[in-house]
């Protein structure tokens, strides 16, 4: 492999985006290397276009980055302007920009928004041919629901996810200790705009690239959609068991809130799991001589193991387990996982200092390893504004940069306290 | 096969070579196939173990007819060959020749089998892309440890993260952390594309479903280190007006931060109360009252099925949505508007509704073709592509290589 630069090198991103999903896909092509300008609202991040919101959330987040930790993590590696694009000067700045830029992403919940600033994916175009737009509302940016708005736990629930997930004897479905909705909406708009940069370099032109974020996490349950288009099967809910694996289960183990999941997705597993209990008459028995006979006796499988994992160590039961080769594994508190031995050897996290607040964060390296190399090491994100001259020089008026920040068109840049 | 959007496929010219198997690989192959890329799949002999996996129509176990298999394989052409044999490598070899991107799920050693090492990949095959898409990656202390979704979920931090409080921790539903894994061995792989395309450089990733389930739930370990609390089970109710709650029928996520967001659940729901200033100091869940708060907009939630108090609080502007089945995604209006599924006929399974691609991309057009029968281009690439004999492949198939 050769020793060029990093694989989105040279391609600069104005990234509009907010809160969670959308700055997670624009992070995701940080980390491929590309130049992502965060183009900030003077005041606060979240919220500051909405009617009520900027007075309020000026308010409430009166420290800025003190504690915005979404932004800890999606932002590192961009860079950073203000720009208040309410100030007639605001989207004219933005329109300078977009002539030397490849991609404008936004989450501004339907196209309406940078339609008002007349930053519309055809008012970019006009300016910019190859310019690669992506917008990623909620639903996308035609139908009847384009102007519907929502979170990324609105966004789970409407993509099928939480309907496939819930304990096995309560009525309720359960929705995902994290709302996954935003980064699956955000790799979802990485990956596209990517194959819209391939494309680019053949046909020349940009495009609109129309990511709608139900759509977007709908794609992960398409084999539950083959069920009900193929056997008009409403989702069953599993609990921790398994529709076609025996024994699957999660088992109490010794200590407070100590768990083990095992999983054995064949006989082969099984046998391995009855070798590692010591109990080799259980292969013998014919309760639990196929998995269809398991999983017709599985309270009593499910006996049997939970007695046994309840008097151990669930660090040392994983560990034997997998040595053995059965699918075992602790469930690990998520404060555990930075210092996880193998997210160590994998570099996946690091820890970086913000002297602001003097806190240290870990944060993810990113979510694949480019074995030559070639990614740019993580850094903590910008202060708000602290590449304003810079990007201002872009466009060649960087001279003019103090006139702009008194006439309210960009914020000042901050920086860490003196 | 037809098409949805654009003017001409975005991977269009781009060659892949796809001996992944499972989800997560077949996911990012299927992906890149979609988009336009020429994607042979290359399945063992007895075929891709997830040709075994339901659902099936009818219920009844077909290797041609494995709902998942199909939704996964769409738009590939598939030969059988047993790479692992001598024979089998060979030819592989030589179809490896043609193409821009391997897919694969093996690891090291099947591709120290293939010859492709560190070491040849910078000096020998220096323009090939290769994809590793493992369960715990390629290196580090779990390399070799086995895999379902609910262990992962566990080893990466997901579940500890999902369920209620005061019960058990819960698998996540579906194979979510696979196909998750998938779209991001896609998003790395057309990021090496785009360099092969500059540079005619080549780069092997190493995309693990561990390192997706790993990274994912970071903002929640930041939080710890903001306030110190230890971050368990969620729970469905996150906050007094922020979860999954029920409606007359079915479920609501319902959120609201802000003094704007009650005034909104009052307008929609006609509880005007909701907007006086009795309650002026809610934010963020809290507030003096937020016992009433709370009762008032779960109270409203009673007010008609999940989809009807949805599409009432969106015309509030309220962000929230309902927990929709595969039935309510099908029949959702705003799908079908966008033609999010669209009907694909298989010889055997018959026709069925598949999801096109993530975003709609106005210059690109998304690839919808069938996946291959077992073996269904066999005489294609053997003989059309590699000049093999009708008598070479018969030997071949006779010693069970294809």
């Amino acid at each position: 492999m050769g020793r060029g630069g990093a694989p989105l090198e040279g391609v600069r991103v104005l990234d509009f985006t907010t809160v969670w999903a959308g700055p997670y896909g624009g992070g995701l092509l940080a980390r491929l290397g590309a130049e992502v300008i965060m183009v900030e609202m003077p005041f606060k991040k979240a919220e500051a276009y909405s009617k009520e919101g900027a007075a309020e959330t000026a308010a409430t987040h009166a420290g800025l980055r003190d504690f915005e930790s979404y932004s800890l993590f999606c932002d590192m590696l961009k860079k950073s302007i203000k720009v208040d694009l309410k100030h007639p000067g605001g989207p004219d700045l933005v329109r300078q920009l977009v002539g030397v830029s490849d991609v404008v992403i936004e989450n501004f919940g339907g196209p309406r928004v940078m339609q008002r600033f007349g930053l519309s994916y055809d008012a970019l175009a006009a300016i910019n041919p190859r310019i690669i737009y992506c917008g990623m509302p909620a639903m996308g940016m035609t139908g009847p629901e384009k102007d519907y708005v929502a979170y990324g736990v609105s966004i789970e629930s409407l993509s099928g996810i939480v309907s496939l997930q819930g304990y096995e004897d309560a009525e309720t479905p359960q929705k995902s200790g994290i709302n996954y909705g935003d980064p699956i909406a955000g790799m979802s708009a990485a990956a596209a705009i990517i194959t819209a940069l391939i494309q680019r370099l053949r046909t020349g032109r940009g495009q609109l690239v129309d990511l709608s974020q139900r759509e977007g996490t709908a794609s992960l349950v398409t084999d539950a959609v083959m069920d009900w288009s193929m056997n008009r099967r409403p989702p069953i809910r599993h609990g921790n068991h398994h529709p076609w694996m025996c024994p699957h289960n999660l088992y109490r183990a010794t200590g407070d809130d100590e768990w083990l999941v095992i999983a054995c997705r064949d006989d082969a597993d099984w046998e391995r799991l009855v070798g590692a209990m010591g109990s080799p008459g259980l292969l013998v028995d014919p309760r639990f001589a196929s998995v269809s006979e398991r999983k017709r006796n599985e309270p009593a499988i499910d006996a049997l193991i939970a007695a046994w994992v309840l008097a151990r160590d669930a660090r040392d039961l994983e560990r034997q387990l997998q040595a053995a080769g059965v699918p075992a594994a602790r469930v690990k508190p998520v404060g555990e996982v930075p210092d996880d031995p193998h997210v160590a050897a994998r570099d996946l996290w690091k820890r970086l200092h913000y002297p602001h607040n003097d806190l240290t964060f870990p944060v993810q390296q990113s979510p694949w390893i480019f074995r030559s190399g070639r990614l740019p090491r993580t850094r903590r994100a910008p202060y708000r504004g602290a590449d304003t001259r810079y990007v201002l020089s872009l466009v060649g008026r960087d001279n003019e940069m103090e006139d702009l920040v008194a006439m309210g068109v960009i914020g000042a840049p901050e920086g860490p306290p003196a | 096969m037809s098409t949805v959007g654009g003017s001409s496929y975005p991977l269009e010219g781009v060659r892949v070579l796809d001996l992944s198997e499972g989800i997560a690989g077949p996911y990012c192959t299927r992906l890149l196939a979609g988009y336009g890329a020429d994607v042979l799949k290359v399945e063992r002999p007895s075929g891709d173990p997830a040709r075994s996996l339901p659902p099936f129509p009818g219920d009844v176990p077909n290797p041609e007819a494995s709902g998942t298999f199909l939704s996964l394989n769409t738009a590939k052409r598939g030969i059988t060959l047993d790479w692992h044999t001598p024979t089998g490598r060979d030819l592989l070899l030589r179809l490896l020749d043609g193409v821009d991107v391997l897919v694969e799920s093996d690891g090291l050693e099947g591709l120290a089998w293939l010859g492709l090492t560190d070491d040849s990949l910078r000096t020998e095959r220096t323009r090939l892309v290769v994809t590793s898409v493992t369960a715990f990656g390629l290196t580090g202390p779990y390399r070799d440890y086995a895999c379902s979704e609910a262990v992962v979920g566990a080893i990466g931090g997901l579940m500890g993260l999902t369920g209620e409080p005061d019960r058990e921790p819960l698998a996540s539903g579906g194979n979510i952390s696979a196909m998750g894994t998938g779209l991001n061995a896609y998003t790395a792989t057309v990021a090496a594309i785009l360099h092969q395309l500059v540079t005619g450089e080549g780069d092997h990733l190493d995309v693990s479903i561990f390192d997706h389930i790993a990274t994912i739930p970071e903002v929640y370990v930041q939080m710890q280190v903001v306030d110190g609390e230890e971050r368990g089970r969620m729970g469905n109710r996150t906050g007094a007006t922020w979860g999954l709650f029920p409606a007359a029928e079915g479920f609501v996520t319902v959120a609201c931060d802000y003094r704007r967001d009650l005034a909104h659940v009052g307008d929609a729901f006609g509880l005007p109360e909701l907007a006086g200033p009795r309650y002026d100091d809610f934010l963020y869940g809290q507030a003096e009252h937020i016992d009433e708060i709370e009762a008032l907009v779960r109270g409203a939630l009673y007010s008609g099925t999940a989809q009807e108090v949805y599409h009432r609080a969106q015309a509030a502007h309220l962000p929230w949505g309902y927990m929709s089945t595969p039935q309510d995604l099908v029949e959702s209006e705003q799908f079908k508007a966008r033609e999010f599924f669209h009907e694909v006929d298989h010889p055997v399974a018959g026709p069925q509704l598949y999801a096109r691609g993530p975003a709609l991309m106005s210059d690109g057009r998304w690839k919808t073709g069938r996946a291959p029968l077992l073996g269904e281009h066999n005489a294609d690439v053997f003989c059309g592509q590699l000049g093999l004999s009708a008598a070479d492949l018969a030997a071949l198939r006779a010693a069970g290589v294809v």
